[in-house]
């Protein structure tokens, strides 16, 4: 309660600092509204700041995030795709294995040689597939292809690395497959061998078709050579694969994530609107009320009735 | 007793009662003027004294009215309640004011500030591993670590240069304050000259009481009555002013930090503020608030934009060494991708054997390799627990609470001064109303006087015809 003696100068005093107060308090929420935020500076609510700082990295983290599993799946799609292929071929020189074995086919088998080294040079051409520029089963080698065009040899520059792409905090992924695994050991016997790559393997087969070499060691080997090349090579694809339904599912987790997160920061940093503009409501009937009971109280004195 | 007495008597009404209103005329000039106390004329009955002349005759009728004294309303208690406390607020807002500046130099949260601009850095890291080929992609990481570096910098002058203006401001401050000291010492010399002649130097009183106010919110001064009217002033118990004779603070000075103080550390000196052979600290004021400012506020947080520097360029060059850039085989070339000297705010930047070459970022963990796992762990740096991000984010958040901290007390205590204040101003201010209510009474007063005078004059006017 005031005091019991009231003057002028603490009468206007008191006035024009609840005034202010009210026109400032009007004014924050005249900002609040305009710029549709609640946060302007780390003081108005230094706890919610921090966790707005923190929601916002771990957002632009997220959207990076499914920019790699993105990447990865570009990378892993590349390697089934070209492996499906690639044993359609097998599976095609197959055949004409079994053809040339026959004893009928004998003259016609320099022309199934033919087209074995044809399907050889596709596969060849397959290992050097590219995905954004870079050879996919040359490991992390600085190199545009994986192998040489006509001898199947994995160039200087191939290497047995992994490509690895972080698609979550801790998770990273593995998304090539290396020369190795995926087409065999490359031995470099001339004519072929039946125990080195895949390349060898049909330059072999090539080679005992011409000589008609049908023992054990030739043309008889060349079916089992194949299947063990055909499921090495399924054995990498169903790994991609595994590996492509991984990144799915880092991308769905990733999608969820950052609405989570952007709803969070929305909570943290924006307006309630409605509570807002009731707020506003309230403050200008207060004081607009204010500044009426104000202009009656200041204006007359003594003054204006004595004569 | 003469027979005149009556005129004499009716004479002292309307001289006091004419006095009376024109102290109340002063006093409503005076209803706007800051510091002014009003005044009261203290009317006492004129008495011949309790002895009388040897042929006097009292008739124990009384001589009229005499003015005793011209007082200012002023509750002393109150003036010095005020003068604490809005030292004390005067500090706070100083301090108030700075956090605010702070605030305004990191600007966070905010799309562009220097947290967006270090997650940039690390997606550009990111993009760099995934494709160590793409030379736009290393350029973009340079120009985003150059930016990152820029900005640090720019917040690092900024706290230097708001520290250089708060200094000038201090300076100026101590000078302004010192010739107030004089000017106080000066008022109270008067004011006991004239109190010592049996006069009320009122005006000169609120004169000076103005100048010790004032001198409360700057540096915070405490006021002790002296004798004969004058008031002695004292700072956190040094005198800066005794009766006549003021003492001189000198401006701040730069003292070489007390061994092992972490301020040297960051380049920032502790200033001091000596009075003779004292060293003055300031509890209240806006002194206090700048004071601490230079010494406490602006180093603590430049050592924590430091140390944020220092994180980011000492992680990164951790990693960066054991990498090779696009194209590089043979062994490690051990680069830095930070300049290993510029390990604060003020000096962090690119090394040089990186600006301008985007090859040379190294981004593999293997020699004549596109693997990016250095890139990509740089990148993952971005969600360590050590790393700069979070010590960046903590710096904000505490300033945050200290800014809102000073926001509040500066609020609770603008409460307690207006209420000081208020009552204050209910003991020494003007109302007009009640002036004019004072004002009515002496017109009466000095009216009947003179009606008085007039009827004296008609007795003695019958007097006189009795003689004819």
């Amino acid at each position: 309660m005031l005091s019991s003696r009231i003057s002028n100068q603490m009468a206007t005093q008191l006035s024009r600092g609840n005034l202010t107060n009210a026109y400032a308090r009007l004014v924050d929420l005249q900002r609040q509204i305009s710029s549709g935020k609640q946060i302007f500076k780390p003081s108005d609510a230094p706890a919610d700041t921090i966790r707005t700082l923190t929601h916002r990295s771990d957002l632009r983290r997220n959207t990076q995030y499914e920019r790699n599993a993105q990447d990865a799946e570009g990378w892993l799609a590349t390697i089934d795709n070209t492996l499906v292929t690639a044993q359609t071929y097998i599976n095609k020189v197959r055949d004409l294995v079994i053809r040339g074995k026959d004893g009928s086919q004998a003259t016609n088998r320099d022309v199934i040689a033919d087209e074995v080294d044809q399907l050889r040079l596709s596969l060849i051409a397959l290992g050097n597939t590219t995905y954004a520029g870079r050879a996919v089963f040359a490991g992390t080698g600085d190199t545009q292809q994986t192998f040489n065009g006509t001898t199947g040899a994995p160039l200087a520059a191939v290497n047995l690395l992994e490509v690895r792409r972080p698609v979550a905090d801790g998770e990273t992924l593995v998304v090539n497959a290396n020369n190795v695994e995926t087409f065999g050991t490359y031995i470099g016997t001339a004519g072929g061998t039946y125990t080195g790559s895949l390349f060898e393997v049909l330059e072999k087969i090539s080679t005992d078709l011409r000589n008609d070499d049908l023992s054990a060691t030739g043309l008889e080997a060349a079916l089992g050579a194949l299947d063990t090349a055909r499921q090495r090579m399924g054995i990498v694809q169903s790994s991609a694969g595994a590996k492509t339904r991984r990144v799915d599912d880092v991308l769905s987790r990733n999608l969820n994530l950052d609405g989570d997160l952007r709803h969070a920061i929305s909570e943290l940093e924006d307006v309630d609107m409605a509570k807002v503009l009731l707020d506003l409501k309230v403050q200008e009937s207060n004081y607009q009320a204010a500044l009426s009971v104000t202009a009656r109280v200041i204006q007359p004195s003594l003054v204006d009735f004595l004569r | 007793m003469s027979d005149f007495a009556g005129l004499n008597i009716a004479l002292s009404g309307l001289l006091a009662h004419r006095r009376a209103s024109e102290i109340i005329g002063n006093n409503i000039s005076n209803a706007n003027t800051e510091g002014y106390s009003r005044q009261r004329v203290d009317l006492t009955p004129a008495t011949m004294g309790p002895v009388g002349a040897v042929f006097s005759r009292s008739r124990n009728v009384g001589e009229g009215v005499r003015i005793a004294a011209v007082t200012r309303a002023r509750d002393i208690l109150l003036e010095r309640r005020h003068l604490a406390e809005s030292g004390h607020q005067a500090g706070y807002q100083t301090i108030q004011e700075m956090t605010g500046l702070l605030e305004g130099i990191f600007n966070e949260p905010n799309d562009s500030g220097l947290a967006a601009q270090l997650g940039d850095l690390w997606a550009n890291w990111h993009d760099v591993g995934t494709d160590p080929t793409n030379l736009g992609a290393r350029s973009a990481l340079l120009a985003k670590a150059d930016q990152v570096a820029a900005t640090l910098r720019k917040a690092a002058t900024d706290l230097t240069s708001l520290r250089d203006e708060v200094l000038t401001k201090m300076q100026t401050m101590v000078d302004e304050v010192n010739g107030k000291l004089d000017r106080v010492a000066e008022l109270n010399e008067r004011i006991a000259t004239a109190v010592g002649s049996g006069l009320h130097p009122n005006d000169l009183m609120d004169q000076r009481d103005l100048l010790v106010e004032e001198l409360g919110e700057q540096i915070g001064v405490q006021a002790f009555e002296g004798p004969a009217g004058t008031v002695n002033l004292s700072v956190n118990g040094i005198s800066v002013v005794n009766g006549n004779a003021a003492m001189h603070l000198s401006a701040p000075a730069a003292v070489a930090p007390p061994g092992g103080s972490p301020l040297a550390a960051v380049g920032w000196n502790e200033y001091v503020i000596t009075q003779g052979p004292f060293r003055v600290t300031f509890a209240r004021g806006e002194a206090a608030g700048l004071m601490d400012t230079m010494n406490d506020l602006l180093p603590r947080y430049l050592r924590d934009l430091n140390g944020v520097a220092n994180t980011l360029v000492t992680d990164v060059n951790a990693l960066h060494t054991t990498g090779w850039g696009l194209g590089e085989g043979g062994p490690v070339p051990a680069r830095n991708f930070w300049d290993p000297a510029g390990t604060t705010a003020l000096t962090i930047g690119l090394d040089a054997a990186v600006v301008g070459q985007p090859s040379r970022v190294a981004a593999s963990g293997n020699p004549n390799s596109l693997d990016g796992y250095i890139a990509q762990a740089l990148a993952a740096l971005s969600s360590s627990a050590t790393g700069a991000d979070r010590e960046y984010q903590t710096m904000v958040g505490e300033l945050g609470v200290e800014s809102q901290a000073a926001i509040q007390r500066v609020a609770i205590q603008g409460g307690i001064v207006e209420q000081v204040d208020v009552e204050r101003k209910a003991v020494s201010g003007v109302s007009i109303d009640e002036e004019m209510i004072n004002l009515t009474i002496a017109q009466q007063a000095y009216n009947a006087s003179a009606r008085v005078v007039s009827v004296i004059d008609e007795m003695l006017d019958t007097l006189m015809r009795m003689a004819l």
